[in-house]
């Protein structure tokens, strides 16, 4: 049993935009990749930047900012990065996804995700 | 417009400078940023700008704002407009109700000015945030006047006439809150690096910030004590003397306050141990100073809450205003034990970080 915190959806849609980009993750990066992982659905730039500052309270992730480029206006982007709490919650989220995945195949089969 | 957005491969310049100001600060360079990364028509810049900034300010204003301070923001807001007075008329709007507009309309502009806050001296700071729940009162007020004189409501909405002066009381106490327990990074910060130049110039900062708290602080005892002084001589209430034996304590507070309040000056030839020492003792002292001050500020409005809901409820027989009375008083108290405890945390973490780095 780990202390980490309970992660709302969003959160680990956001959490895992972080970690699959690596180096570039900013706010255009992270809402793209949001709205890649959790398609057909939308999702609110804004409500990305908010889920970002409020894990960010939590300590779940850190940011900075970087040097402005001209494609923005001059302007810099802040950067995220998952911190450790941030590695151990998504960790133990995908841990429960991956066997709630499994309690279905072994429900309905393997066809069960082409039938939606 | 057009060719000004070819140029300029971004959103129209007036369009940007819009959601730049509604934009708070905290926020705007990467937010900014992003919305010009995304640009593809001036509709769809303006469409997403207002919808990210909407999620912006809630997200700021959760960041920004602390349940006890607010809580105390409205204890004071409310007791000196009036709202714990018993209303003696069964015909009348309450005198609570007629407050609470007055306090939620205060607090609405003093979250949204913490919300776009932009950095400066904590006495602007504080002041700043006086003069937003004053002007946000009246505006309430002038409101409610608006609609009276329209039909809209009926007569008995607006605060008395009379209240405006009790209500001027609250004005000092919002300004030593917001420059004394407004955000204060510095003090969130790590210690400096173990040189002695860094440790002595954080050190001279958290002295500026001490001594400009501590001169706002004083000038706010100052104001509540004439403000008082001339509701005694010209109200002549039953409760005079202790009123008086108040401002007596005010006023030896004021002088401690004079000689002791701001941090203690470096001396030029400290070297690193001594400047951390003093540095530690001082933190620690004036942490010792606020709790005493929060306790002292609010004396008269525990007198208030218990003459006004617990004594009343007692000699009227009204057991809702017993409850209600010991209900505030202890909240009150949670606040201000809540904003001590929330403070004194920070201090710690600073000083084991001095000592970390010893």
């Amino acid at each position: 049993m780990t202390n980490s915190p309970t992660l709302g959806q969003f959160e680990q849609l956001v959490l895992t935009a972080i970690l699959s980009l690596g180096d570039n993750a900013y706010g255009v990066t992270i809402h793209a990749r949001v709205e890649e992982l959790a398609a057909p659905r939308k999702a609110a730039l804004g409500a990305v930047y908010a889920t970002l500052d409020r894990m960010e309270d939590k300590g779940l992730v850190s940011s900075w900012m970087s040097d402005p480029t001209p494609e923005r206006g001059g302007r810099a982007k802040r950067h995220f990065k998952l911190e450790q709490a941030g590695v151990l919650a998504l960790r133990e989220a995908a841990a429960t996804a991956q066997r709630m995945v499994e309690a279905v195949r072994a429900r309905w089969g393997e066809d069960s995700w082409e039938a939606t | 417009m057009g060719s000004d957005v070819s140029q300029r491969g971004g959103p129209p310049a007036l369009l940007e400078g819009v959601i730049r100001v509604l934009l708070p600060p905290a926020a705007r360079e990467p937010v900014l940023g992003d919305l010009w990364e995304r640009y593809r028509s001036p509709g769809q810049f303006l469409s997403e700008g207002v919808r990210t900034m909407s999620y912006v300010v809630a997200a700021q204003a959760r960041r920004s704002t602390s349940a006890p301070i607010v809580g105390l923001q409205i204890f004071i807001l409310f007791a000196c407009l009036g709202g714990f007075f018993p209303t003696m008329r069964p015909d009348v709007m309450p005198n609570g109700a007629r407050a609470g507009i007055a306090v939620a309309a205060a607090l609405l502009g003093l979250i949204l000015r913490n919300v776009y806050r932009e950095p400066g001296s904590p006495v602007r700071q504080g002041l700043l945030d006086a003069a937003t729940a004053a002007a946000m009162v009246l505006a309430s007020q002038g409101l409610l006047a608006v609609l009276m004189n329209a039909g809209a409501i009926g007569p008995g909405w607006m605060i008395s006439t009379g209240t405006y002066v009790l209500g001027a009381l609250a004005l000092p106490i919002l300004c030593i809150l917001g420059a004394v327990e407004g955000r204060d990074d510095s003090l969130r910060q790590a210690a400096a690096a173990g040189t002695l130049d860094s440790v002595r110039m954080d050190y001279e900062r958290f002295g500026n910030r001490t001594r400009g708290r501590n001169i706002a602080e004083m000038a706010a005892l100052a104001l509540i004590i004439g403000l008082s002084a001339y509701i005694l001589v010209t109200t002549k209430p039953a409760v005079a003397p202790f009123g008086w034996s108040f401002l007596a304590g005010y006023a030896a507070i004021l002088a401690y306050l004079a000689r002791r309040g701001g941090a203690a000056n470096l001396p030029a030839d400290a070297d690193l141990a001594a400047t951390r020492a003093l540095y530690r003792a001082e933190l620690v002292r004036q942490d010792k100073l606020r709790r005493v001050m929060w306790w002292f500020w609010f004396v008269p409005l525990f007198a208030g809450l218990i003459t006004e809901l617990l004594v009343f409820g007692i000699t009227h027989d009204d057991p809702a205003r017993i409850l209600a009375g010991i209900a505030t008083i202890l909240l009150l108290g949670l606040c201000i034990a809540k904003i001590n405890a929330d403070r004194g945390t920070t201090v710690r973490r600073k000083v084991a970080s001095l000592e970390a780095t010893a």
